[in-house]
């Protein structure tokens, strides 16, 4: 006979079976489990106490701890959170207040003057302008902004920041809000998306997620709107803008789309049609075909920025603006696992009417800008980047603050040409070193050549001395070992010439990560010619030297081959294998080009493909390998590349996957992410790629 | 076509992946070397690709993927002890995690097959044992239902004829008095076996009341003193007072209390697996004995075990953690596949994991500013040079050829350095390893003096045993307190470089043996490649890394930025598991 120990086994084996089952029949789940007794009443696993422990008054004020020095109430730099210093201002204490009229600016590293700090800064630039307007008898600026500050640290930071006595505070943020929407998202939130993309479509799907957006942000401006009226303390506002002009959207914030009704063949054909009208120069038809795309996929930013190409050329800037400006808020698709920090439309109109409603004077950026460059869509000399503001750019935003804040403060109108220019301007060296900085992290986020020329070629004019750091990043780039045990990284650093890049620390790349920054390195060197130097051989040699391919099979899955930036689809399963989205996805290689290649690659093709083949181009389309015939399972090639398609130095492998499937053949919202599958469709599958020279 | 084979341990603890290849192990490691996540737990998709490329295979020419425990089994035993709840997270959970990881993860299309976890353990001690014939044991906290196991392994085939089941479990037990003696459960163990023999066997009797020898295999713990079932705390307030004092806080003060408590425990587990393994003996008539699960770590136990049983052979499998269960897995798959058994061999060495050439550490060099000695081809001098450097009392980081598998260092990720310095272990402690100072650092001798030395009459590459000290020398850095250490002893064949390496301090020193520890610092994995010894070298004070044919001496370099470098690099390594209770994932 069986004693009980034995049947409760038996019972927990066949639940677990029904558990492991899917789709689970929770209605015998639930019926085992009373039978077996285990109840959820031993749940007790408590996860609040830590969150409790945050909340409360705090005698903090970001990195500032409040201490008593000589009888005054002042605050110093925390050692314990010293990991945190670099983020913030480099400033060791916060004085007490004084007679000076004390203004405090609040915001994210768009704030702080990212690339220039802590040599120059927003909140010095506008102290510098407030301090020359001879308005009041003693002004001061304290700089509270701070890297990647998240809208619940700048909920705290706007609580705690009130122990200073400002008089006025400014708020410079937006750009980071979104993260909290992403975190926030959950598995019913992809299933009513679902439901509304099916009927709506992504104009609907992009509808619901602005409202959660919207709610997330009204949260954050109730307690500042609260704090200012508690404490009696003016606000001003500023709305961050966006490089419309200059900051593209990348590969993984362009992969295709699931369409209804087959329609991304489609998709692809107005592309490709708007790809040769643009060649021919056909207007009307480049038009067309931009405006199909975006009709067919407004979740995709390719489309606006055609279209607003097509603006640009026919002079309709405000047209171009608005199409720009919709491109930017696609990334709420969520297809990026680090998106760029921008102010969302929906976040800039909320600002606007929550400012208007409660009386609270406001800079849009994004309308400044407009109005101001009228007649061209403005980019690259406002910003350095996607959000941060070149000095040019600095120094205009400044300006109207500066104008905005005497207002609220001294009660008068002033007009903006009677607002001086301040005394502060970072030296040629420090602006040099902010275009370098620009340059590196553009190429780190996948943009196009010409503006890292742009930023290179700004480099060196300023400050030709920069010649030794680029030569110095061209070193430590191109080599295989870990940034950080670099020996020509460590003079960098030890020269503290890349102060201005969060401590020169984020050069230094995520694990496994490592980006040989191809067309960086190869504009560095264009850029030093202009001033004399040529470094062709010297990059050539240490590319092949460090990367070249041999007889012995290079793994050509490697970041330095397989990533051109850190950006990488929103997945949250590493797999050991790559995954293709893209229409056609590009990989590096160096060769002497004086042998032929062996190419040894195991891939695979989804079965909603069909009979789909994938093709490998060597440096143009014209370039073809054999196919890679259908195979659903993963298959095994060899192939040859022929020495005539290849050229000394880097060369391109090209791979272009099929997109003819039908949309409804493979939805699944079990979880968030194969859901997000769904609607960005895998392509192609590589698990193994090495090439060899052939012997 | 040759027969490729994976075996795969994951999702709870050390994960693992190895490869046989026509029956013979071709590669193995353990996830955490390449994550550089401590005891990483997440399927070892960095260790599989590592083996792929070890057998110059890929994903398409694995036959199959052996997992090394049941899942559904498993699953059970979790509801069983109501680990497993009828709450609002159990539609949402995914409870087939193990395959849509090998599936979607590793992106394994082929056959999956399920083998126990002690079946796994097993066959891991069983088939790299070289035995036609012999007795199983496997001794462990816990697998799906059993903690400890029987068996015979007769030629191809092993059976398991008896198993205790949860919550009786022997590894169990002695994480229970782990965790009350303050140290962390899965990670402490082998730190209360460092501590017992500075203790008397005061306690037993409490240690006793503890556990009770049944018929058979059989035993049964006391439930009353144990609370680790739910899986909040390892014991209920009765267990202080059984001992009649409070836990020990984790990193205060070690009393003589605790190395009682240690010594008594050490006791029990002796007698316990004495009998149980007398049993065996009795049950199967086999003359030679296998063993494996994280109690066959316990190497004061197997060697009185040996002495204590008429068993006249033991072989303990290297990694008797879970790690090597991926091992046993993959061979129970071999046997099922082909019906032939993986290996006729005794396992000849643990040097399983990744190598570095000379070209490719020459090319990293390169790339630093730090000053180093190239001796490529000239090994003679390489091994002068180093031993000249122990005899004057250097601490000397060592990194050659294939890594470890297993939780040991054995020679080819160590620290080592001169056994005769009587400051060397207070030296070592302090400049890396930042531990306990009560655990004696291990000797590796040279296999063919090591009986002078040591009282020990057969080869021990593993490290797995402990034998008495009988030398001439003066050896305080490995001679634990009761004169025992655990040796290793160094063939020309398992590791030609750390055997002449042996042989060149003896020419210099006439002492065959050297202090040998395992190149990390404490908290971190071993190190595996050329870049992680460089950052552990820079991170402590160990004089000299020798990086194959290189050598770099600290009083060369300064690494005062880089370690400033290290220090602020934001790809930290954590630990990869919780440690405060036996975690029942
Ligand atoms: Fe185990």
């Amino acid at each position: 006979m069986k004693n009980t120990t034995d049947i409760l086994k038996e019972k927990a084996t066949a639940l677990s079976q029904l558990l492991m089952a899917k789709p689970k029949d929770m209605d015998a789940i639930n019926a085992l489990f009373e039978e077996i007794g285990v109840s959820t009443s031993l749940t007790g696993k408590s996860t609040n106490k830590a969150r409790r422990n945050r909340v409360g008054k705090s005698d903090s004020i970001g990195i500032w701890k409040k201490k008593t020095v000589n009888g005054q109430t002042v605050y110093q730099r925390d050692i314990e959170k010293y990991a945190a210093w670099h983020s913030w201002a480099n400033v060791n204490q916060l004085p007490e207040k004084t007679y000076k009229k004390r203004i405090l600016l609040l915001g994210e590293s768009v704030a702080r003057g990212y690339f220039y700090a802590p040599k120059y800064s927003v909140a010095k630039e506008l102290e510098g302008v407030l301090q020359a307007s001879n308005e009041f008898n003693g002004v001061e600026v304290i700089d509270l902004s701070k890297n990647s500050l998240l809208i619940d640290e700048l909920q705290e930071l706007t609580q705690s920041c009130v122990q200073l006595k400002p008089d006025q505070i400014v708020v410079f943020a937006g750009n980071n809000w979104v993260h909290k929407l992403y975190d926030e998202i959950t598995t019913d939130d992809y299933k009513q998306i679902e439901e509304i993309y099916a009927k709506e479509g992504y104009q609907g799907v992009k509808v619901y997620t602005e409202n959660k957006l919207e709610k997330i942000v009204q949260h954050y401006l109730k307690t500042l709107v609260k704090t200012s009226k508690i404490y009696n303390i003016p606000l001003v506002i500023i709305i961050p803008g966006f490089n419309l002009l200059d900051w593209k959207s990348d590969d993984v914030e362009k992969i295709l789309t699931r369409l209804q009704r087959n329609q991304i063949q489609e998709w692809i054909a107005a592309k490709n049609a708007a790809d040769i009208a643009l060649a021919n120069q056909n207007d009307e038809e480049f038009n067309a075909s931009a405006e199909r795309m975006v009709a067919l996929d407004p979740s995709n930013p390719t489309g606006f920025e055609y279209l607003a190409e097509s603006y640009i050329k026919q002079q309709q800037f405000a047209a171009a603006r608005e199409c720009l400006d919709e491109s930017k808020d696609t990334i709420l698709f969520g297809r990026g696992i680090s998106p760029k920090p921008r102010c969302f439309r929906i976040i800039r109109d909320v600002l606007i009417q929550t400012a208007t409603q409660h009386n609270i004077a406001y800079i849009d950026l994004h309308k400044l800008f407009a109005d101001t460059y009228s007649d061209e869509v403005a980019g690259k000399e406002l910003y350095l980047d996607y959000c941060h503001l070149s000095e040019k750019g600095i120094k205009l935003a400044m300006k109207h603050t500066a104008k905005t804040v005497i207002e609220t403060l001294t009660d008068k109108e002033i007009s903006i040409e009677n607002i001086p220019d301040s005394a502060v301007k970072p030296t040629n060296a420090t602006a040099a070193v902010a275009h370098f900085c620009a340059a590196i992290h553009n190429a780190h986020f996948s943009q196009p050549k010409h503006i890292l020329a742009y930023h290179c070629q700004k480099a060196v004019a300023l400050y030709p001395e920069i010649k030794e750091i680029m030569l110095q990043y061209i070193d430590f780039t191109s080599r295989k070992a870990s940034t950080i045990l670099c020996g020509a990284f460590e003079k960098v650093i030890v020269g503290g010439h890349m102060e201005q890049y969060e401590g020169g620390m984020s050069l230094i790349h995520p694990t496994r990560k490592k980006l040989i920054d191809i067309e960086l390195l190869d504009t560095i060197v264009d850029a030093l010619k202009s001033i004399g130097h040529n470094y062709t051989d010297e990059l050539q040699k240490i590319r092949i030297a460090e990367h070249g391919i041999t007889e012995k099979p290079l793994d050509i899955l490697q970041s330095f081959y397989k990533l051109k930036g850190y950006n990488s689809y929103n997945s949250t399963t590493f797999r050991n294998y790559v995954q293709l989205r893209n229409d056609t996805t590009e990989f590096t290689i160096v060769t002497t080009g004086t042998d032929n290649l062996e190419v040894n690659i195991v891939y695979r093709i989804p079965a909603y493909l069909k009979d789909g083949a994938l093709k490998i181009y060597i440096n143009s389309k014209a370039q073809q390998l054999p196919n890679l015939a259908f195979s659903s399972t993963w298959e095994k090639a060899v192939v040859e590349i022929p020495k005539e398609y290849l050229q000394k130095g880097v060369n391109k492998i090209m791979i272009e996957c099929p997109v003819a499937y039908d949309s409804k053949q493979f939805l699944e919202t079990a979880n968030i992410q194969t859901a997000m599958d769904s609607f960005f469709p895998v392509l192609g599958e590589i698990h193994a790629f090495t090439i060899r020279t052939q012997s | 076509m040759k027969v490729n084979i994976i075996g795969i341990s994951a999702f709870y603890h050390d994960a693992s992946c190895c490869i046989l290849q026509e029956g013979k192990l071709i590669a193995a490691a353990e996830e955490e070397r390449f994550t550089r996540i401590k005891f990483d737990p997440s399927v070892p998709k960095h260790a599989l690709n590592y083996c792929l490329e070890a057998a110059g295979i890929t994903i398409k020419d694995v036959n199959c993927i052996a997992f090394y425990e049941d899942p559904t089994k498993k699953i059970a035993r979790q509801i069983w002890s109501g680990l497993i709840k009828n709450d609002s997270t159990l539609k949402e959970t995914n409870f087939n995690k193990v395959e849509d990881e090998i599936r979607n993860v590793l992106g394994f299309e082929g056959d999956i097959i399920y083998v126990d976890h002690h079946a796994s353990h097993a066959a891991s001690a069983y088939y790299f044992s070289g035995f036609d014939n012999a007795a199983l044991l496997t001794v462990d906290g816990v697998g799906e239902w059993a903690t400890t196991t029987y068996g015979i392994g007769k030629g191809d085939h092993i059976e398991l004829f008896e198993e205790v089941h949860f919550p009786h479990s022997i590894g169990l037990l002695y994480s229970t008095i782990t965790s009350y003696l303050g140290f962390l459960v899965n990670n402490g163990e082998y730190k209360v076996m460092g501590l017992a023999p500075y203790g008397k066997p005061l306690y037993v009797d409490q240690v006793r009341e503890l556990i009770a020898l049944q018929e058979e295999g059989q035993f049964e713990l006391n439930m009353k003193y144990f609370d680790f079932v739910k899986g909040t705390k390892m014991y209920t307030d009765l267990l202080p007072e059984l001992f009649g004092r409070a836990p020990r806080e984790r990193e205060s003060e070690m009393e003589q209390f605790h190395m009682d408590v240690a010594k008594s425990l050490q006791v029990v587990l002796e007698e316990t697996l004495i009998a149980k393994a007398n049993y065996l003996y009795e049950k199967t008539g086999a003359e030679n004995l296998c063993m494996a699960g994280g109690v066959a770590l316990n190497c004061v136990a197997n060697g009185k075990i040996l002495k204590n049983t008429k068993f006249k052979k033991l072989f303990v499998q290297p990694s008797s953690n879970d790690a090597g269960g991926a091992l046993g897995a993959a061979a129970l798959a071999y046997v099922q596949r082909t019906g032939k058994r993986p290996n006729n061999e005794r396992l000849p060495h643990a040097y399983l994991g990744p190598s570095f050439s000379s070209t490719e550490i020459a090319q990293l060099l390169g790339a630093t500013n730090i000053n180093y000695q190239n001796l490529i081809g000239d090994e003679k001098n390489l091994m002068k040079e180093i031993a000249t450097r122990l005899s004057e009392g250097k601490v000397i980081g060592w990194f050659q050829g294939r890594m470890e598998f297993g939780p040991r260092a054995l020679g080819a990720r160590s620290i080592i350095a001169d056994p005769r310095n009587p400051e060397m272990k207070d030296r070592i402690n302090a400049m890396v390893k930042k531990r306990e100072g009560f655990r004696p650092f291990a000797p590796a001798a040279l296999h063919e003096k090591a009986m002078e030395h040591f009282d020990i009459d057969h080869e021990s590459p593993f490290m797995l045993e402990t034998c008495q000290v009988i030398s001439k020398l003066f050896l305080p850095a490995i001679t634990h307190v009761d004169g025992s250490a655990r040796l290793q002893t160094v063939t020309k064949e398992a590791n030609g470089r750390f055997y002449e390496l042996l042989k060149a301090f003896d020419e210099i020193t006439e002492c065959p043996i050297l202090l040998n520890t395992s190149f990390n610092v404490r908290g971190e994995p071993i190190v595996c490649t050329p870049e992680d010894a460089i950052k552990c070298f820079v991170n402590t004070d160990i004089d000299c890394l020798v990086l194959g044919d290189f050598i770099i001496d600290r009083s060369q370099n300064n690494f005062d930025l880089l370690r400033l470098f290290l220090q602020n690099d934001v790809n930290q390594a954590k630990s990869g598991i919780e440690h405060d209770v036996y975690t029942f994932i």
